[in-house]
C-alpha cells in the first residue's frame, strides 16, 4: 500500500481528540499554572514596592526632618520581603503541580496513543503488512510518537504558560502604564504573521525528516536481516553507500528543520527584546519627565523579563506543533487503515466445530492486485485429509490462511461446520484451527512459552505432550533450563529443524479440530518427519487436516487432492480419479514418480504420509 | 568476544574512562571542525552579549535616568539593542553550527557503525540480536548527536555563563555577591540530591524504553503467528504492561524534575529577597558603592544565574546518556569478529585465480560451531573444475557447513579449503565471493525493485536480467508483478516462497559465478518450476563447479557425483548407480529418505545469517 505524504484532516482532529482526552489533567495543570504565574508576577510587584520604599526613604531622608527612621523603613521592608518569600513559596508549590499535571498529561497521551497504535497494528492483516517494513513501523511507533509527546507535554505547558504569563503580566502592566504595555504586545502581532508564512515550510521539513528517519531504520534493519546475502554476493560497498546516502539525506532534511527552528528563535526573541527596549526607552523618558516612578520602571522591566521566555517559547512551539502534526499524520496513516477483520462476539457459538469446511464462491485479492483466488468452491468433510497442490503463486497459502480469518472474506464464502466465518469470534476460531506456517518464527520467550503460545494459560501437561509429539522432548531435556530455556537473545539458538518442530508443537498444543500444514516439513530430516507424521496421525484422528505441499508422492492416500492454478481449482478428486483424468496432477505425479522409479524399485517405498492420511 | 567493553545495554556510572570516550569521538569530529570550532568560538561571545545586558541596564538607571539625561539614555538604549540583537544572531549561528557539527558527527558515526556491521561474521550475528544492533545504528547514534547538540556544548556554554555571572556579580558588588554565594551550598546540595535521583530515573527510563521497543519490534515481526494463534489480546496486554512500567518511571521523573525546577526558582526569589534586605541598610546609609542601578542589575544577573543551574540536571543526563551510547558504539566498533580479508601482496596469485576454473578441494577440514561439538572432522573432498557434486547426509552431518566454508561464511579450524589450488583464505574476500554464487535456504528479499533484488546494485543490464529470468522460468512471474521496476516488500508481498526462490536463482545466474553453491535450494519450488530451474542450472552449470546440498532425486540425477557425509566425514563417494549398487549407507538412506516428501535439514544448530 502507498501512504500519501499529505497532511490528512484526520491528523488535526485526532491530535485535538487526544488532547481533549487529557483535559482534566491539562485543566488542573493550567489552573496551577495560573496560580504559580500569579505568584511569580506578584514578586516583581513586591520587589517594586520594596525598592520604592527604599527609594522614597532615601529621597525623604534628603528632605530634612520628614524622614522616616531607618528602623521604621526596615520594619516595613521586612514585611515586604516576607511577602516575597511567601509568594515564592506559593509559586513553587503551584509550579510543581502545574508541571506534574501537564507533563503527566503529555506522558499519558503518549502512553495512550502508543497502546492504541500497537493494538491497532495487532489487528491489521496481511494486506497491510505486505507493503510496510518492520523498520518503518517501528520508527513510526517510536520516533513519531516521541514528537507527539513533546507537543503534549512541554508543548502544552509552554503554550499555556505563554498565554497565562501574557495575561497575568499584562494586568499590572496596564495598571502601571497602558501605552508602554502596548509596546510589549507588538512582537506578538508580528509573530502571528511570521508563523503563517513559515509554518508550512516547517511542516514539510518535519515530515521529510520523520520519513528519512523511517528509511534509516528500515535500511539498518534490512542490512542486519540480509547480511547473509550481502556478504555472499560481496555487495558490502554498494550497501554501505546506499545507507550513507539515506543517512546523508536525513542529515540534510533534519538540518533544514533545525534551520527553521534556529531562525525562528532569534527572530521571535529579537522581537521580544525590541519590546523591552521600547519600554526602556519610553519608560526611561517617562521617569525623566517624572510621570513614572523609578520603582514602576523597575517593575515594568521585571514583567518584561517574565515575558521573555514565553515569547521565545512561542517560536519553539511553532516548530514543535508542525513536527507533532507531521508525526500525527504518519501515525494517522496507520490508524486510518481499518482492520480487515473485526473480532465478532465474545461468546463462542453454541455449536462445536466438527471440522467441516466449505468455500463457496470465494475470491480474494491483495490490495489492488490481481485476484489470487477466483471463485473457489470446495467442501471438506469432517475428518477429511486434503492435499492442496499447485504451482508457486497459485494461491495455496492464501487459501488456507483464510481459514484463520487473517483477511476479510465476503459473507458466505467461507463456512466452518456450516457457520459463516464472519460470525465466529476470532480468538475462538484461531484456537480451533492450528497452523504450522511455512517459516518457523519463534518469539524470544522460553521454550515452554513458545510451545504454549496459543493457550490462554500455561498448561504444562499439554505443553509436554505437544513437545513429545513433535519429537522435541529429549532435546528440551538437554537444554540447561529445560522448558524454561529462553530462545534467542541470551538463550539457546535452535536449528532450522528444531524451530520447525517447535512450530508443530505449538500447533499441537491446541488440540485443534482443523490442522493446516502450510508446506512446513521442508527443513526436517526424513527420520524426524516420519516420527512427527506418525504421532500426528494418532492425534489427528478426528481432525480435518489440510496439507499444502509441492511433493505429491506419499500423499496418494489423501481423501482428496485439490489442484490450484492461478487462483482456481482446476482439478480435484482422489489420487486414482486424478490419475485417470490425466490432467495436471497426473502429469506431475508421473514426472515425480518417474524420477523415483528411475532411482529405486517401487517396493522399497514406504509412503510415510499414508500413515497420516489413513 | 574480544570487544573490550560490554556490548550489553547495561548502565554505567561516570568514570575516568569517560574522557577516553570523548577522546575517541574526536576523530569523528575532526572533519567537522569548522562548524564545531565556530560554535565553540561563539559560545563566549553569546555569553558576553548576555552578560553585558544587565550591566547596561544598571548604566541606564544609574546614569541617564537618574540624571534625567534623555540623550545619554538614547545611547545606552542603542547599546542594549545592539547587545540583544547580537545575542540572538550569535545564538542562531552558534546553535545552527553546533547542529551542523552534531549531525555531521552523527552521520559519520552511523555510517561507521553500519560499515562495521557489514564486516561482521555470521557468528557475531548469532550472538547479537537484531534489535540490539538496530539500536546501535539508530538510537545510540542519535544519543551522541543529542549529546553534542544539546548537552555537551550547552553545558560548556552554561558553565561559561555561570562563571561570567559570578565574576560580574563580584565586580558589581562584593557584599551582595557574597550574600548570593552564601546560598550556594543549599542550592548545590539540593540540586545535587535531585540530580542523583534523576540520573537513576533516566537510566531506568532508558532501560524500560529498550524493553518496550524490543517487544514492539518482535510483535511486528511475528504478527502473522500472533494472529494465527489468536494471541493479539495478550500481546496487547503484555505491551501495555511494559508501557505502564515505562510511564510509571516517567511519572517519577516528572515529579523529581518539577520539584527541582520549582526549588531552584524559589531559591532565586529567596535570594532576591535576601539581597533587598541586605541592600537596604547600605542604601539607606547612603553607601556610595551601592546604588539602585547596581541592585537592579544584580537582580537581573541573579535571574540569569539560576536558569543554567536548573537545567544542569537535564544536560548532565543527556551527556551521560550520550556517553553510555558512545560506550556501546565503541564496543561494537572494537569488535573484531570478522572474516579476515587477505591482505598479502601476491597480486599474481590473485590474477591467476581470477581466470577461475573452479576446482575445489577440502583437505582434512575440521570445523565446529561449539568446540565440544565438532561438525566436520577430517573432511576431504576433491571437486574438479566443472564437476557437479551433491552432498547427502543426515542432520548434523556437515553438509551446509561444508558449503559455508567455501565462500568463507566461516573459516576452517584446521585443514584447508582451496579454490584452484589456492587456499580461500589467501584470496581477496570480495573476489572470492564474486566467484562463488550462492542460493541459500531462506531467500531474503530487500525492499525495492525486482531489478535491485536481482542485481543488488551491480551494473547488470536489463537484458541480462531478463535472460536470467527466462532461464529460470521467472520471467512470467516478473511480468505479472509489473516488470523489473515492480516493488518487492520486506515480506515479499504476495510472492510465494517458491517464487522467491525462483528470483534467487535468477540472481545467481545473472551474477554468472564460476562456482555454484546450492543449499536445499529446490525444496520450496514446485515441480514445474523446479523442472525449469533444473534445466537452467544444467545449462548454466556447463563448465561451472557446483556443490549442492540435495534432497531431491531430480537433483541427484543431474549431478556427476554423490558424496555421503556422516559425522563430518565422507563415507561414500560415487555416482548414483555405483552407490546404490554398493548397498551401503546411500542405499539405505535413499530408501527411507526419498520415499517421503520431507526434504532434510540443512542447518546445524544455527540459523542462516
Amino acid at each position: 500500500m502507498i501512504l500519501e505524504a499529505l497532511p490528512t484532516s484526520s491528523a488535526n482532529s485526532r491530535l485535538l481528540t487526544l488532547f481533549s482526552e487529557e483535559r482534566r489533567r491539562y485543566l488542573l495543570g493550567v489552573i496551577a499554572l495560573v496560580f504559580s504565574n500569579g505568584a511569580a508576577a506578584a514578586i516583581p510587584y513586591l520587589t517594586k514596592v520594596a525598592v520604592d520604599l527604599l527609594d522614597s526613604a532615601t529621597a525623604d531622608a534628603s528632605d530634612l526632618g520628614t524622614a522616616l527612621s531607618s528602623s521604621e523603613v526596615l520594619n516595613a521592608l521586612l514585611g515586604w520581603i516576607m511577602a516575597i518569600v511567601a509568594a515564592a513559596a506559593v509559586m513553587a508549590f503551584f509550579r510543581v503541580q502545574s508541571r506534574v499535571y501537564i507533563f503527566d498529561g503529555g506522558r499519558q497521551l503518549e502512553f495512550r496513543i502508543r497502546n492504541q497504535l500497537f493494538a491497532h497494528l495487532q489487528r491489521l492483516g496481511p494486506r497491510f503488512y505486505g507493503g510496510l517494513s518492520v523498520g518503518d513501523l517501528v520508527s513510526r511507533c517510536t520516533n513519531d510518537i516521541m514528537a507527539i509527546r513533546l507537543l503534549g507535554g512541554p508543548g502544552v505547558l509552554n503554550a499555556a504558560n505563554t498565554v497565562i504569563v501574557y495575561v497575568v503580566a499584562m494586568i499590572p502592566m496596564l495598571l502601571l502604564d497602558a501605552g508602554i504595555t502596548a509596546l510589549a504586545l507588538m512582537p506578538l502581532l508580528l509573530l502571528f504573521g511570521l508563523t503563517r508564512f513559515i509554518g508550512p515550510g516547517i511542516y514539510k521539513a518535519s515530515y521529510r525528516a520523520q520519513e528519512e528517519l523511517s528509511r534509516l531504520s528500515e535500511q539498518a534493519t534490512e542490512t542486519i536481516a540480509g547480511i547473509g546475502v550481502i556478504q555472499a554476493f560481496a555487495r558490502e560497498n554498494e550497501r554501505q553507500s546506499s545507507f550513507a546516502q539515506v543517512s546523508e539525506s536525513y542529515r540534510q532534511v533534519y538540518l533544514r528543520w533545525v534551520l527553521y527552528r534556529a531562525v525562528l528563535l532569534p527572530i521571535v526573541a529579537g522581537m521580544g527584546g525590541l519590546g523591552t527596549l521600547g519600554v526602556l526607552w519610553f519608560g526611561g523618558r517617562a521617569v525623566i519627565d517624572g510621570s513614572l516612578s523609578l520603582g514602576d520602571l523597575v517593575a515594568f522591566l521585571g514583567y518584561l523579563t517574565l515575558l521573555m521566555w514565553p515569547t521565545v517559547a512561542l517560536g519553539w512551539l511553532v516548530s514543535m506543533w508542525q513536527r507533532g502534526r507531521a508525526a500525527m499524520d504518519r501515525i494517522s496513516q496507520l490508524l486510518d487503515t481499518p482492520p480487515e477483520v473485526n473480532p465478532q462476539l465474545d461468546e463462542p457459538p453454541a455449536l462445536a466445530l466438527d471440522g467441516a469446511i466449505e468455500f463457496a464462491g470465494l475470491s480474494y485479492r491483495y490490495g489492488d492486485g490481481e485476484e489470487v483466488l477466483q471463485d473457489i468452491n470446495l467442501r471438506i468433510e469432517p475428518g477429511e485429509r486434503v492435499l492442496i497442490v499447485g504451482p508457486s503463486g497459485a494461491g495455496k497459502s492464501t487459501l488456507v490462511s483464510l481459514l484463520a480469518h487473517l483477511a476479510a472474506v465476503p459473507r458466505g464464502s467461507v463456512r466452518l461446520s456450516g457457520m459463516d466465518i464472519n460470525d465466529l469470534p476470532l480468538s475462538w476460531l484461531r484456537s480451533q484451527v492450528a497452523f504450522v506456517p511455512q517459516s518457523p518464527f519463534l518469539f524470544s520467550m522460553t521454550v515452554g512459552e513458545n510451545i504454549g503460545f496459543g493457550l490462554k494459560e500455561a498448561q504444562q501437561d499439554r505443553i509436554h505432550a505437544a513437545a513429545q509429539l513433535a519429537g522435541l522432548e529429549a532435546e528440551i531435556a538437554s537444554f540447561d533450563a529445560g522448558y524454561e530455556t529462553r530462545i534467542g537473545e541470551r538463550g539457546v539458538s535452535l536449528s532450522g529443524g528444531q524451530r520447525q518442530r517447535m512450530t508443530i508443537a505449538r500447533a499441537a498444543v491446541l488440540n485443534p479440530v482443523i490442522w493446516v500444514f502450510d508446506d512446513c516439513l521442508s527443513s526436517v530430516d526424513a527420520g524426524t518427519a516420519k516420527n512427527i507424521l506418525a504421532s500426528l496421525s494418532n492425534r489427528t484422528d478426528r481432525s480435518t487436516a489440510l496439507f499444502v505441499s509441492h511433493r505429491l508422492l506419499g500423499f496418494e492416500a489423501a481423501d482428496r487432492i485439490v489442484v490450484l492454478e492461478e487462483g482456481r481449482i482446476i482439478e480435484q478428486g482422489s489420487h486414482l480419479e486424478l490419475l485417470a483424468a490425466g490432467g495436471w496432477y497426473a502429469r506431475l505425479y508421473a514426472r515425480q514418480r518417474l524420477a523415483d522409479d528411475v532411482a529405486a524399485p517401487a517396493e522399497t517405498e514406504t509412503p510415510l504420509a499414508e500413515e497420516l492420511l489413513r | 568476544m574480544r570487544g573490550r567493553r560490554r556490548t550489553g545495554d547495561g548502565e554505567r556510572s561516570w568514570s575516568g574512562s569517560d574522557w577516553n570516550l570523548l577522546l575517541r569521538l574526536l576523530p569523528f569530529a575532526r572533519s567537522h571542525w569548522k562548524p564545531l570550532g565556530l560554535s565553540m568560538l561563539l559560545l563566549p561571545l553569546v555569553s558576553a552579549s548576555q552578560l553585558v545586558q544587565p550591566f547596561l541596564l544598571k548604566v541606564a538607571i544609574d546614569g541617564p535616568i537618574a540624571e534625567r539625561d534623555s540623550k545619554a539614555l538614547l545611547g545606552v538604549v542603542g547599546l542594549l539593542i545592539a547587545a540583544l540583537l547580537g545575542q540572538y544572531l550569535l545564538q542562531f549561528v552558534q546553535s545552527f553550527s553546533s547542529h551542523v557539527a552534531g549531525q555531521g558527527i552523527v552521520h559519520e558515526l552511523r555510517v561507521a557503525v553500519h560499515g562495521q556491521l557489514l564486516r561482521m561474521s555470521n557468528r557475531f550475528f548469532l550472538r547479537n540480536p537484531a534489535g540490539r544492533l538496530l539500536t546501535r545504528c539508530t538510537n545510540d547514534v542519535e544519543g551522541i548527536g543529542e549529546m553534542f547538540a544539546a548537552g555537551f556544548l550547552m553545558l560548556f556554554a552554561d558553565l561559561l555563563l555561570l562563571l561570567g555571572i559570578c565574576v560580574a556579580m563580584l565586580w558589581l558588588d562584593l557584599r551582595l555577591a557574597l550574600v548570593t554565594f552564601a546560598f550556594l551550598p543549599v542550592l548545590v546540595l539540593g540540586t545535587g540530591w535531585f540530580q542523583k535521583k534523576l540520573r537513576h530515573c533516566y537510566r531506568e527510563i532508558r532501560r524500560r524504553t529498550a524493553i518496550l521497543n524490543s517487544y514492539l519490534q518482535e510483535s511486528i515481526s511475528g504478527i502473522r503467528v500472533i494472529q494465527l494463534f489468536g494471541r493479539e489480546e495478550r500481546t496487547v496486554r503484555n505491551f501495555e504492561e511494559r508501557n505502564i512500567a515505562l510511564i510509571s518511571e516517567n511519572f517519577q521523573s516528572i515529579r523529581l524534575d518539577a520539584i527541582l525546577f520549582a526549588f531552584v526558582e524559589m531559591m532565586r526569589h529567596v535570594v532576591t529577597a535576601a539581597l533587598i534586605w541586605y541592600a537596604a541598610e547600605p542604601i539607606l546609609g547612603r553607601d556610595p558603592g551601592l546604588s539602585f542601578g547596581v541592585l537592579v542589575a544584580f537582580l537581573d544577573y541573579l535571574s540569569r544565574f539560576f536558569q543554567p543551574i536548573r537545567d544542569l540536571s537535564q544536560k548532565v543526563a543527556s551527556l551521560q546518556s550520550g556517553l553510555a551510547s558512545s560506550e556501546r558504539i565503541f564496543a561494537l566498533l572494537d569488535e573484531t569478529d570478522w572474516i579476515e580479508d587477505f591482505s598479502g601482496g601476491d597480486r599474481a596469485q590473485l590474477k591467476q585465480t581470477l581466470a577461475l576454473k573452479g576446482a575445489l578441494s577440502f583437505r582434512d577440514v575440521h570445523f565446529w560451531y561449539q568446540q565440544q561439538e565438532p561438525v566436520l572432522r577430517g573432511f576431504d573432498l576433491e571437486v574438479s573444475a566443472g564437476e557437479r557434486v551433491a552432498l547427502l547426509g543426515v542432520t548434523g552431518a556437515g553438509k551446509t557447513t561444508a558449503l559455508r566454508l567455501v565462500n568463507r561464511v566461516y573459516d576452517v579450524e584446521s585443514g584447508q579449503v582451496m579454490l584452484d589450488g589456492v587456499d580461500v583464505r589467501q584470496l581477496r574476500l570480495s573476489e572470492l565471493r564474486r566467484a562463488v554464487g550462492v542460493v541459500p535456504q531462506d531467500v531474503f528479499l530487500f525492499m525495492g525493485s525486482v531489478r535491485h533484488n536481482l542485481s543488488l546494485g551491480m551494473p547488470i543490464s536489463d537484458e541480462e536480467l531478463w535472460t536470467a529470468l527466462e532461464r529460470v522460468g521467472a520471467a512470467e512471474l516478473v511480468r505479472r508483478l509489473g516488470g523489473l521496476d515492480a516493488q518487492l516488500g520486506e515480506r515479499g508481498g504476495n510472492i510465494s516462497a517458491g517464487e522467491r526462490q525462483l528470483l534467487a536463482f535468477a540472481r545467481v545466474l545473472s551474477y554468472d559465478s564460476a562456482v555454484l553453491l546450492l543449499d536445499e535450494a529446490t525444496s520450496n519450488v514446485d515441480s514445474f518450476a523446479e523442472q525449469k530451474i533444473q534445466e537452467a542450472i544444467a545449462t548454466s552449470m556447463n563448465g561451472r563447479t557446483t556443490l549442492v546440498v540435495a534432497h531431491r532425486l531430480s537433483t541427484l540425477r543431474e549431478v556427476d557425483r554423490i558424496v555421503v557425509l556422516n559425522q563430518g566425514r565422507v563415507v561414500e563417494d560415487g555416482s548414483h548407480a555405483e552407490l546404490l549398487a554398493a548397498g551401503g549407507i546411500y542405499h539405505r538412506f535413499f530408501e527411507s529418505y526419498f520415499a517421503v516428501d520431507s526434504p532434510q535439514q540443512g542447518a546445524f544448530g544455527v540459523e542462516q545469517g
